[in-house]
């Protein structure tokens, strides 16, 4: 457990080591990349997809995917972007309550469906990401949410902050540190990893497993929920298509913060590394000039080298457990 | 069909597919009084090629337990490739050949990951569907490429028979008849189920899986890019965007079918039967002015319906043959195997 542990460690390291790197290239060949304004954009890009990739963590961690959480970002930011427009602004806490209320009932049904009916989870979210996606039409109606409709209170969340962080940085750190707290000292967090590692093993031991991956859609329609008030926040307004393509991107940073696709092992470190890396290369792109319509097939290439990454790493790992010892012992 | 055959069969997923596409055909002539026209079916035909062209391959794909979620990508690659070539004079021949071996490129990169590297084709053809994207998005950003040759985009109305089949219908046909007989009446098919239903011991019996698997995700890519030839003929452009989306048409066919995701079921005919389902209510949506969006949902939910109730399938197939042992057995015939007649 400790060696797979600080193989875990050490690959985080690369991790950072690789983006100090990406770092250290693009800002010789730019100097305003390391500015002051350009930092917090990268923040300010990242808040999303650091947040929604905390709770992908989590169903990752349970051998599941959630594909379903672009469309619920959208629906979330549509909904309450739209009874502000029909029924004035609603103070900034309640539109964040109504936000994350409308992603828990999305994360709910998946959670029941894929735990209860044994729907394989790309499968049934594949499915939600449309019908979401066609509910979020439903709302806007035929409209879209411009940004009078928005409330200053939440556009303001963007800027300002202590230390010229804004308060909507601080939302995903908070919710990246509560999911780091729940994984780390929770018994359910705990039984997240042993659901993902071993799900017979796990139900043999009387582990609740089906309530464990409710629980972590739950979460990640919640956190889905929650994204679509930090949408609105940050951009001030929401088209029908918000947060469409989001899915992939957070999956992306997941895999790339070094999680496992067989579930079981992954941690929030390496998870908002992961999200670090995407920015600092979909940013990097912009200041040095490379068309964005690369952006795509380098995300795409990432999600390829991670997972080899991570097949080669676990064919390393296993026969060295098993074959180690008759070596020595003949030596 | 002796009564043990009628009873599968009835208890099928296939034939509840049937069921669900006589009820679309009754609601949508009712909805529209258009519906039931000649014109209109070989119109459904038309939209309905490119999305079971791939349906073809996806089929045994899913049988063999894997999935390909990067056609709609390797399709607007494709595209895009023969649009770049085609718009530059390259003599049609060649572009449309260099289409196809863009596509059966692609499917090699997605067997070769998923077999060398022992890799969950879920996760692989979700990073190559962003990669071929993303390639597209490159090749041509924002430009819609409209300068064909007229020659091909006139095609599509070429007909084969009279006004109605149309030789892209009449290609599509022998594909099918070539993939049915393929996965069901071939060697490699019967290899393609033993993989599907029990990997290991086919590896053990000398079926080599891997082998099978990278064909499969070649022609996966390969009939992707005959799409596309068919979608830039039939829309006369090309965009970088082209056929995006179009994955989750080509699951919904195929899981509707009667396709298990967990491996080891499918047949070609419930994939043809779903097809014309999905394209009966997609062109009742069309009939009905139904905006693009909602079209994607109803779509969305029919994939969903179709999982739901192969798993409500399952369960009404299982207490079905338990009530016929425990019948067998209060009916006082001895506990011994029914004889196999």
């Amino acid at each position: 457990m400790s060696a797979v542990a600080r193989l875990a460690r050490v690959r985080e390291l690369a991790l950072a080591g690789f983006i100090a790197l990406l770092v250290i290239v693009i800002a010789a060949q730019n100097g305003d990349f390391l500015s002051g304004s350009n930092l917090r954009s990268i923040l300010l890009d990242i808040t999303l997809i650091a947040a929604l990739a905390s709770a992908q963590l989590m169903v990752m961690l349970t051998r599941n995917f959630d594909l379903s959480i672009g469309s619920t970002v959208g629906l979330s930011a549509v909904t309450v972007g739209m009874i502000c427009q029909q029924h004035g602004a609603l103070p900034t806490p309640l539109a964040y309550l109504v936000a994350v209320a409308v992603g828990l009932v999305v994360g709910l049904v998946n959670g029941f469906a894929i735990a209860r009916l044994r729907i394989p989870s790309i499968i049934f979210t594949l499915g939600m990401l449309s019908v979401v996606r066609g509910a979020v039409y439903l709302v806007a109606d035929g409209g879209q949410v411009n940004s009078e409709d928005v409330p200053a209170g939440m556009t303001d969340l963007a800027t300002g902050g202590p230390f010229g962080i804004p308060p909507l940085v601080l939302i995903a750190l908070a919710v990246a540190l509560a999911a780091f707290a729940f994984l780390r000292w929770t018994r359910s967090g705990r039984n997240v990893y042993a659901v993902g590692s071993n799900p017979d093993a796990a139900r043999l031991h009387g582990l609740p497993v089906s309530r464990t991956v409710v629980l972590v859609f739950a979460l990640s329609g919640a956190v889905a929920g929650l994204a679509g008030a930090l949408y609105l926040s940050r951009f001030g307004f929401a088209q029908i298509t918000a947060g469409s393509g989001l899915e992939l991107t957070v999956i992306a940073a997941v895999v790339v913060g070094g999680a496992s696709i067989f579930g079981g092992s992954g941690s929030i470190a390496g998870t908002l590394l992961g999200c670090l890396l995407l920015g600092v290369i979909g940013n990097g792109f912009a200041v040095l000039g490379v068309s964005q319509y690369w952006q795509d097939a380098a995300y795409g290439a990432l999600i390829l080298l991670a997972v080899i990454a991570d097949a080669r790493l676990r064919a390393v790992r296993r026969p060295a457990r098993s074959a180690a010892a008759p070596k020595e012992a003949t030596a | 069909m002796s009564s043990r055959a009628a009873r599968r069969f009835a208890f099928s997923h296939e034939a509840f597919t049937v069921v669900l596409l006589v009820v679309a055909v009754v609601v949508v002539t009712q909805l529209s009084p258009y519906f039931l026209d000649a014109q209109n079916f070989s119109q459904i035909a038309t939209d309905s090629l490119e999305i079971g062209l791939i349906a073809l391959a996806m089929t045994p794909l899913i049988v063999v337990r894997e999935i390909d979620l990067s056609v709609g990508s390797t399709l607007g690659l494709a595209a895009v490739v023969f649009g770049e070539l085609a718009s530059h004079d390259v003599p049609l021949l060649a572009a449309v050949l260099a289409t196809v071996a863009t596509g059966a490129l692609a499917g090699l990169l997605n067997g070769l990951l998923v077999t060398r590297f022992g890799l969950s084709s879920i996760v692989v053809t979700l990073g190559t569907m962003a990669l071929f994207r993303g390639l597209a998005n490159a090749i041509v950003g924002d430009q819609t490429i409209t300068t064909l040759p007229d020659s091909f985009t006139a095609s599509d109305t070429r007909y084969a028979i009279g006004t109605l089949v149309t030789i892209p219908h009449v290609l599509f046909a022998l594909a099918a008849l070539a993939a049915a007989l393929l996965l069901h009446r071939s060697t490699v098919g019967r290899r393609i189920f033993f993989a599907g239903s029990s990997p290991d011991v086919a590896t053990h019996s000398g079926v080599r899986v891997d082998r099978l698997k990278v064909g499969l995700f070649v022609a996966s890519g390969t009939l992707a890019a005959i799409a596309a030839l068919f979608m830039t003929s039939r829309l006369q452009s090309v965009r970088a965007d082209t056929g995006s989306g179009l994955e989750l048409l080509v699951l919904t066919v195929v899981l509707l079918g009667g396709a298990d995701i967990r491996g080891g079921r499918g047949t070609i005919f419930g994939t043809l039967v779903a097809l014309a389902l999905v394209g009966v209510v997609r062109s009742g949506m069309a009939l009905g002015d139904l905006p693009d969006q909602a079209r994607v949902a109803v779509v969305g939910g029919l994939l969903l319906l179709s999982i739901c109730a192969g798993v409500a399938i399952e369960a009404l197939r299982r207490r079905a043959a338990e009530r016929r042992t425990t019948r067998r057995i209060r009916g006082g015939a001895e506990l011994r195997p029914t004889p196999t007649t």
